[in-house]
């Protein structure tokens, strides 16, 4: 599978599926070009690239990725897109795994995802 | 002291400390509050305003405990200086206090994910610790089953449920408590000394452990809980969502009034018929009108509002109970930050309307330096509750009593324009406020947890609501009261000459001080009595309406003051009254205010700022309010 986007394939540790029953299909994106009801696993994390694509943000790309490591976006998780915010489809309400993370798209960029086929569960 | 040797009661020794760690939304002050009932002081840390929850209670065996309740956070790598506080008291780095005996790490048991994470972190230290899996009812409810015995093997730490909303709910951690105790080991200082942040490396490494954990230890029910997302579903539309949220703070502002009447006439009773309890007891003179004017008059005028301010927090408190205030925050990101507001900045604005203290207090969760300077300069425009004695006192007096549609009062439409104008005021000043801080970088993230709804635990409203109506009771028996002596002393002393013609307080104090300020304030058609309220109002807005009622009081001494809308409607033009109304959307009438923010951006520069930005759009909005009334006939 080949990644789509201009910036190199991050070096994240390697991926991890922990979802039984659930594998990645398609191609590795970034979370914040996702649209509502995605589903996928994280394939890595990292902030690196972000600031030549994205609105500026006020911290280092390394202390954007320790905070989305410590509200649990770690390499394997799944991550769904719940809801939307009103103005810009922003932000975005993730699940990931069992809790509700809000957070902006330009920062879910940091995060990359592989989506995935899975059972529906009904909601 | 008596003879005979008594064994040592368990009191006198120094009670066993014990703190309570946990990520936020964990029901970690629920558990404080359940464990230490009333038994409970808030004071602050040394040199920051971070409030630090302390309580007492006894364990089964009769043994002293000391019971601390740290800020919520995700990782012992702190950043905001709720979080610091949490860090140092765990590290045993504060200067007043003791390395805790034992950490007790609080858990959601329906989400622990994070909060295993957090113990995995905090069990690095070495120090004794337990953990306490709460909500167990919600998560058993919910089809999930904790094997508590085998989670207890992977941690290599005891852990217990608990429910924490039950009375007997923390049965089981009393008793692990006793245990403990009897075994307490010794911390290794040097081990807990030498701790170092987690990297990136190591957070990943520990959630990969926590979620190991997870898995081996939690079954999830093979339908998920759905309540959560079927209530988003509705309140985080992208419409829908918006409309319920203007549709809350509009019946939030509704009910201020039409609640509070109630328990505002039957306050305004009592302390008139204890003025006439005053007129009939003691003999004319300096000493009644000290008693009748100075403290009665003045303490009821301000009591009297204890019921809206109360109404008011009893909303915010129970939002954020229910787990609605991270949801408002979501939905008014993108909104906020059209002004340069974060999203985050939604909480601490929205208490600002209770009060702009623990409004300023509340901006620590949000991390970035700039951003939560730009809350804390715009917090004091959102109209806070003391602000509403004063809007009420001159909407009653001046905006008749009609119904305009349907539950639409026209005095509650005005009361929702003067809210509204604070509100686009101060989302204008943070956006130049930011603009002028733009050259200096971006934006901050925004990461926040939506937890799970819960219904609100009224045990837990109320006992914020408890230390709510504790902090204003003692703000009007020490400061106002204090304030009200000295004005009314103002507007007495000295008396006037046996042949006085004119009303005893023309020759006053107060009069000479009201007439000095006459040529800044009449363009904007304040008259030397309103000067005279503003100077103690200085202290605390809602003193100013306490202080007109002193000084008409005095001045027509036949009048009671509670009729003072009366006698304020005769002597005012609407012009006077709507460009006070103008005056006190923006004037920085809080002393206190301007110190939290002393204290809580370490310098009196940006109280400065405040206060000179706030005075100059007070004086030209007044100014602009009274000559166009005025234009219009109305002075």
């Amino acid at each position: 599978m080949v990644p789509s986007m201009n910036s190199p394939q991050p070096q994240g540790p390697s991926v991890r599926i922990s979802d039984a029953g659930s594998k990645p299909a398609g191609e590795v994106i970034r979370l914040g070009t996702a649209a509502l009801g995605f589903v996928g696993i994280i394939t890595a994390v990292d902030a690196r690239h972000l600031a030549s694509t994205e609105a500026r943000l006020d911290i280092a790309p390394e202390e954007l990725e320790q905070r989305l490591l410590e509200m649990g976006f770690v390499e394997g998780a799944r991550v769904e897109i719940r809801h939307q915010g009103p103005i810009a489809r922003d932000p975005i309400a993730v699940r990931v795994n069992n809790a509700v993370i809000a957070l902006r798209r330009a920062e879910a960029n940091a995060i990359y995802v592989s989506p995935i086929l899975e059972t529906p569960v009904a909601v | 002291m008596s003879a005979a040797p008594l064994p040592a009661p368990e009191l006198q020794v120094a009670p066993f400390s014990v703190a309570l760690v946990g990520n936020p939304n964990c029901g970690k002050t629920a558990l404080f509050n359940a464990l230490t009932g009333s038994r409970q002081k808030v004071a602050n840390y040394p040199g920051v305003t971070v409030e630090r929850k302390e309580g007492r209670f006894l364990t089964p065996a009769g043994r002293a405990v000391q019971v601390l309740d740290l800020p919520g956070t995700y990782s012992l790598r702190a950043r905001s200086p709720d979080e610091v506080i949490t860090r140092d008291a765990v590290l045993g780095r504060l200067a007043d206090l003791e390395l805790p005996e034992l950490l007790v790490c609080v858990g959601d048991a329906t989400n622990l994910r994070l909060c295993l994470r957090l113990a995995l972190e905090l069990r690095a230290l070495g120090q004794p610790m337990i953990m306490v899996l709460n909500m167990i009812d919600i998560a058993r409810h919910r089809g999930m089953t904790i094997d508590v015995e085998k989670l207890s093997g992977e941690l290599g730490i005891p852990v217990v449920t608990a429910i924490a909303v039950r009375r007997s709910g923390t049965a089981d951690l009393l008793a692990l408590l006793d245990h403990q105790m009897d075994q307490a080991g010794q911390v290794d200082r040097n081990r807990v000394r030498s701790w170092t942040p987690p990297d990136r490396t190591d957070m990943r490494n520990l959630q990969r452990e926590a979620d190991r954990i997870a898995s081996a230890c939690v079954s999830l029910p093979e339908r998920p809980h759905t309540a959560s997302a079927q209530i988003d579903a509705v309140l985080l539309h992208p419409l829908g969502g918006m409309l319920v949220l203007m549709a809350l703070l509009f019946v939030m502002f509704q009910a201020v009034f039409s609640w509070a009447q109630v328990p505002m006439d039957l306050i305004k009773a009592g302390f008139e018929q204890l003025g006439g309890l005053v007129d009939a007891t003691i003999p004319a003179g300096l000493t009644r009108s000290f008693v009748h004017d100075g403290l009665i008059s003045g303490v009821g005028a301000v009591l009297v509002f204890l019921p809206q301010i109360l109404i008011l927090f009893f909303f915010i408190l129970m939002l954020e109970d229910f787990g609605y205030m991270a949801r408002a925050a979501f939905l008014m990101d993108r909104i906020m930050g059209s002004a340069g507001l974060h999203g985050r900045a939604f909480i601490p604005l929205l208490s600002s309307f209770a009060c702009a203290i623990p409004g300023i207090m509340a901006t620590r969760v949000i991390d970035g330096r700039r951003d939560r300077l730009v809350t804390i300069l715009v917090a004091p425009l959102m109209t806070c509750s003391a602000r509403i004695p004063v809007y009420t006192l001159i909407i009653s007096a001046f905006v008749p009593n009609r119904i305009v549609g349907p539950g639409l009062q026209l005095q509650g439409l005005v009361m929702f324009g003067l809210y509204a104008t604070g509100i686009v005021s101060a989302l204008c000043v943070s956006f130049v406020f930011r603009r002028v801080f733009s050259s200096q970088g971006g934006t901050e993230p925004f990461i926040l947890e939506l937890p799970d709804y819960k219904r609100p635990d009224m045990v837990n409203v109320l006992m914020g609501l408890k230390l709510r109506a504790k902090v204003f009771l003692h703000r009007a028996g020490t400061t106002i009261l204090a304030m009200m002596i000295l004005i009314w002393a103002l507007a007495t002393l000295p008396r006037p000459p046996a042949d006085a013609d004119a009303p005893a307080i023309t020759y006053s104090f107060a009069a000479k001080l009201g007439r000095a300020m006459e040529p800044v304030f009449a363009p904007i058609g304040f008259n030397w009595q309103i000067n005279v309220a503003l100077i103690p109002g200085m202290a605390a807005r809602e003193v100013a309406v306490a202080s007109l009622g002193t000084v008409y009081a005095i001045e027509a001494s036949e009048e009671s003051s509670s009729e003072l809308g009366a006698a304020l409607a005769a002597k005012w033009s609407l012009a006077t009254a709507l460009s006070l109304l103008a005056w006190y959307v923006f004037a920085p009438q809080c002393a206190s205010t301007l110190a939290t923010i002393r204290r809580e951006t370490g310098s009196w520069g940006w109280a400065g700022v405040v206060f000179v930005y706030m005075v100059t759009l007070a004086e030209g909005f007044s100014f602009l309010t009274y000559q166009t009334a005025r234009a219009f006939g109305l002075g």
